[in-house]
């Protein structure tokens, strides 16, 4: 059709009354709000179910601090987590681990079914299987090896944790026939063994820091992951208090512990042992130290006299002539007249604890160093006394029946540890990963932690995990270490198992921390207690003898009737914790308020914690078990077990570090931090956002140092540089700090993951490549605080 | 008669085919619109509410009630229902469907929701409720009085709900345009709850309701 004038006129006065037509009704404007309103509900944007919501009490599994948690639950599922108010420990207070440990549960990483490895540990391609052929594989490679006679070289690498999971790991591998339950190292290694020293007992130093006037940190992360965050930030809140705390953090860097601190004392890097026997100087010699105390509960004080007649000097000898404040300053760089003042400090306000470890304890100098410091709480008199330094307290739980063992078993617990602990070279040590060699492993159990990424001796790890002929990984998330496994058996994660933390780190009280399931697992997951109760029955004969059970559930509640037997303690309820705040105890005793097992279990599930508020540790006789009965300035285990000649061998003396090599003008020091999770385990997508643009920029890490060792090196902010050391190098980026202290370079722990979700992976370097771990002769542990090394530009 | 002229003839066609493109358009914009912007569904029980409350006698918060924490419960789980529903009370038909498909196959009732808010707006049944002491019937209309569940009207492009009370309101989407106030409740907008609030002189602050 020919459109002419006309037929296009009467087009456009059709269309324009049209259009005045449709603006005039309503349409257009519902339309646009419509629009509007659509953007609201867009379908693609997740919305969280409805449900019935809820609040359970529970307990924060993501490390062994043992902080008590409250669950919000819509419906079955979990949404938030808040700190448990009633939770002896934390008392409300958590730290962001706990807060977005639901990531965790809900996270991209989680294994949902038994896996088998079909390709090869570089490069590996699953294969989903069902439980039963699983757990018949681990039950066949276990017969195969014992076949053999050789149970001894099964071995399992576990995390650090008191719980009644490593203790049937430990009692599987006995009656399988093995005494190689590893457990990955942590702060407390090194501390037990001071105390194992100086005391002579078998345990961990627990630290009164609720009833301390004073915390003298010694380069411990207070704040950032040493012992219980929410317990330690508790005290740091003290120090605002009516009755306040003083928190002295003696650190090379100015860290988040250091800042919050009342007092920072910047030190040389690797001397605060040295510093700690300057300040041991003052207080001798201005005898500000507990007389009383040493006169009688301690030995190698005074100069002494052997049976063979024999002389040698005492602490107080050797102290004063060798670490007067002004050799000291020239150690550590901390003024003499400083060194005076921290000492007076010190004695003026007891009760006060010294506390080592530097980082969340692992980094640490050498063995005299945490010697040194605890020798402060010895001069004091603080030790077994409110606001000082205790050995920690047993919970009293049923403990486990014998192990039955067989023939082979018997045989092959006979046998010596492979990783060395115990032995004539590392007597006071119970777990070294690092001595542990693949080529004298025929099976290798991993079991929740990751020592292919974490193991500060990597080199070790490496190997184990690629020559290590069959790896089974009982994980709950495809870390680095399960990725390299043969099988793998997944886990629940803490909020849906079984479990429990039998003790809490560096508190003084007796607590049991008890976990059950707070939701249906979400995969074809089980418990570890379960899986280890499932293998042995496959097993039969003996090993089936020792685990009676039918699940985790039934263990624990077998244990926890010990509990019950006592009488004592109570349970952190909301209302014995309100009595307890009003300084009146609990109403009645523990068999008075709940009169059966069954009421008391009930009541642990509900707040799933016990504890002893009066700690019921007994004479001091029962802390100082040392050949002398008495502590040791002079450390006569050590003496017996190295036939060292020197006295200062036996006795808390500075070593420097060797932190000199040629080529290397710097030092790398490893930096612990509260958001990044550095021992293995996967930092929550939540917290890798909080990560600011000078730490994590895209996938690339920033290391920080000072603007005056940038100047000497002609770096600027945001440089792409090489970070070398004698083990490795990286490349990262440069943050410049004035908080850094010169010549050292800080590398943040906890990045630079190969495995884990897309949040995590390939996020900056893993700080253990450059790190070289040395051993320390004594223990046997890494030592790995600090580096040599050199920065060259990109 | 007058003759009018060939021009003038043009003008009048032109502004009758002007006016005939307003009518057909603004007919189009009142009526065909709506009706293509709005969908009615059945919800998949027949559920009586006058039965379980007059007949039956249960108060309405057997099944609609606060949990210890204020928040609203909503619509019943299954597992309320079945209390009284774990087998087959009655013959009607509505019963045996309920009772066949849901309960025995312990499958959730995908209840059409009326009054659903979208995220980015927080609001508390408790707020309105028990500190305000507002009426349900304010905002959900006389629900509790229908016999069989009121038809659900959505919208396409929103998702918002509504329902129309009045059986005689034969085009829907039009009824939801002409008379939003006098026999529709629905999902509220902002200016519902911002004139409510205005009115009984409650904060209208952004932050009252976009956490």
């Amino acid at each position: 059709m020919k459109v002419d004038r006309r037929i296009f006129l009467k087009t456009l006065a059709f269309a324009g009354g049209g259009s005045l037509g449709f603006l005039s009704s309503p349409a257009p404007w519902h339309i646009v709000r419509d629009l509007a309103r659509w953007t609201q509900n867009w379908p693609w944007v997740p919305v969280p179910p409805h449900g019935q919501p809820a609040y359970e009490k529970a307990i924060c599994m993501m490390c062994d601090g043992g902080c008590g948690i409250k669950v919000r639950k819509v419906g079955p599922r979990m949404v938030r987590i808040d700190g448990d108010k009633d939770h002896p420990l934390n008392r409300g207070l958590i730290c962001p681990h706990g807060t977005a440990a639901l990531q965790t549960v809900y996270g991209p990483s989680r294994i949902r079914q038994p896996l088998k490895r079909t390709g090869t540990r570089e490069k590996p391609d699953w294969k989903p299987v069902s439980w039963e052929q699983a757990i018949g594989e681990v039950a066949a490679k276990i017969q195969e090896i014992r076949a053999a006679g050789e149970s001894h070289r099964i071995v399992c690498i576990t995390n650090n944790c008191e719980s009644t999971v490593n203790q049937l790991l430990e009692r599987f591998l006995q009656a399988v026939g093995s005494k190689n339950l590893v457990r990955m190292n942590s702060g407390r290694d090194v501390r037990n063994v001071a105390l194992k020293l100086m005391q002579g007992v078998d345990g961990d130093m627990a630290y009164d820091i609720e009833n301390a006037k004073l915390i003298a940190s010694f380069g411990c992360s207070l704040l950032e992951g040493w012992g219980t965050w929410g317990r330690l930030y508790r005290s740091y809140a003290r120090t605002f208090a009516d009755n306040p705390v003083q928190i002295i953090q003696v650190e090379p860097n100015l860290s988040i512990t250091a800042s919050k601190a009342t007092q920072w004392v910047p030190i040389k890097p690797g001397t605060e042992g040295a510093l700690a026997l300057g300040i041991a100087h003052v207080l001798i010699r201005e005898r500000l130290h507990d007389e009383d105390f040493v006169e009688k509960h301690c030995f190698g004080f005074e100069d002494w006299e052997d049976s063979s007649g024999k002389g040698h000097s005492g602490f107080k000898s050797h102290v004063l002539a060798q670490y007067a404040p002004q050799a000291v300053e020239r150690i550590t760089t901390v003024p003499a007249k400083e060194i005076e003042k921290l000492a007076f400090k010190f004695a003026e306000n007891m009760p006060a604890v010294a506390v080592g470890g530097k980082g969340d304890g692992q980094l640490f100098t050498n063995v005299y160093e945490l010697m040194a410091i605890h020798s402060l709480n010895a001069l004091m008199g603080n030790i077994n006394k409110t606001g000082g330094v205790f050995v920690k307290p047993e919970v009293p739980l049923t403990p486990l029946p014998p192990v039955v063992m067989d023939e082979e078993a018997a045989r092959g617990y006979a046998v010596d540890r492979l990783d060395g602990a115990g032995s004539a070279a590392h007597p006071f040590s119970k777990s070294l990963p690092g001595n542990l060699k693949a080529d004298e492993i025929r099976m290798l159990f991993v079991h929740d932690s990751n020592p292919y990424y974490a193991m500060p001796e990597q080199n070790t790890a490496h190997e184990l995990f690629e020559k290590a002929p069959f790896i089974v990984a009982l994980s709950c998330c495809m870390n680095e270490s399960a990725a390299r496994a043969d099988l793998i058996l997944p886990l629940n994660t803490g909020l849906e198992k079984w479990d429990d933390q039998i003790v809490a780190p560096d508190s003084p009280h007796p607590i049991y921390n008890l976990s059950r399931p707070l939701v249906e697992p979400l995969y074809d997951n089980k418990d570890a207690g379960g899986v280890l109760i499932e293998i042995a029955k496959t097993l039969g004969g003996t090993i089936a003898e020792s685990f009676p059970w039918a699940s985790m559930g039934e263990v624990l509640e077998m244990r926890v009737q010990g509990i019950h037997e006592t009488g004592r303690g109570m349970i952190a309820s909301p209302d014995a914790m309100a009595m307890l705040d009003r300084g009146l105890g609990p109403e009645g005793s523990l068999s008075q308020q709940y009169p059966s097992f069954a009421s008391l279990w009930k009541k642990l599930l509900e707040d799933n914690c016990w504890f002893d508020p009066e700690p019921h540790h007994g004479p001091l006789q029962k802390a100082l078990l040392t050949p002398s009965k008495k502590f040791e300035f002079y450390s006569q285990r050590l003496k017996d077990a190295f036939g060292f000649e020197e006295d200062a061998a036996c006795m808390p003396h500075y070593e420097e570090a060797s932190l000199n090599k040629d080529g290397f003008d710097l030092v790398i020091m490893a930096e612990d931090t509260l958001t990044m999770a550095d021992d293995g385990k996967d930092t929550p997508p939540f917290l890798m956002k909080q990560l600011s643009d000078n730490v994590l920029k895209g996938n690339e890490l920033f290391v920080r140092i000072n603007p005056i060792t940038a100047l000497y090196h002609d770096l600027e902010e945001g440089d792409r540089v090489i970070v070398e050391s004698p083990r490795g190098k990286v490349e990262v980026r440069l943050h410049l700090f004035e908080g850094v202290r010169e010549g050292v370079v800080l590398i943040p722990l906890g990045f630079g993951h190969s495995a884990y979700d897309e949040f995590l992976r390939d996020k900056g370097v893993n700080a253990n490549e450059v790190l070289e771990a040395k051993t320390d002769t004594i223990t046997g542990l890494p030592i790995w605080w600090a580096t040599p090394g050199k920065i060259t530009k990109v | 008669m007058r003759v009018i002229s060939q021009k003038r003839m043009n003008s009048a066609i032109m502004v009758a085919i002007f006016l005939a493109g307003f009518v057909v358009f603004h007919f189009i914009g009142r009526y065909f619109v709506p009706m293509l912007a709005y969908t009615r569904h059945e919800q998949p029980v027949d559920f009586s509410h006058v039965f379980h409350g007059n007949d039956v006698d249960m108060s309405c918060e057997t099944c609609h009630f606060f949990y210890e924490d204020g928040s609203w419960s909503g619509i019943p789980t299954l597992d309320v229902c079945m209390n009284c529903h774990s087998e087959q009370l009655g013959e009607s038909e509505a019963e045996k469907v309920f009772v066949t498909e849901y309960v025995q196959k312990n499958r959730e009732v995908q209840w059409e929701l009326y009054f659903r808010q979208p995220q980015c707006v927080s609001f508390s049944h408790s707020s309105h409720v028990k500190e305000a002491k507002l009426a349900c019937e304010t905002c959900h209309g006389p629900q509790g009085l229908s016999r069989h569940p009121t038809k659900y009207i959505v919208n396409r492009i929103t998702k918002y709900s509504y329902v129309v009370y009045d059986s005689a309101s034969s085009t829907i989407g039009s009824a939801l345009v002409r008379s939003p106030e006098e026999n529709v409740w629905g999902t509220m907008g902002m200016d519902e709850c911002a004139k409510c609030h205005r009115a009984r002189g409650v904060s209208t602050a952004c932050f009252i309701c976009h956490k």
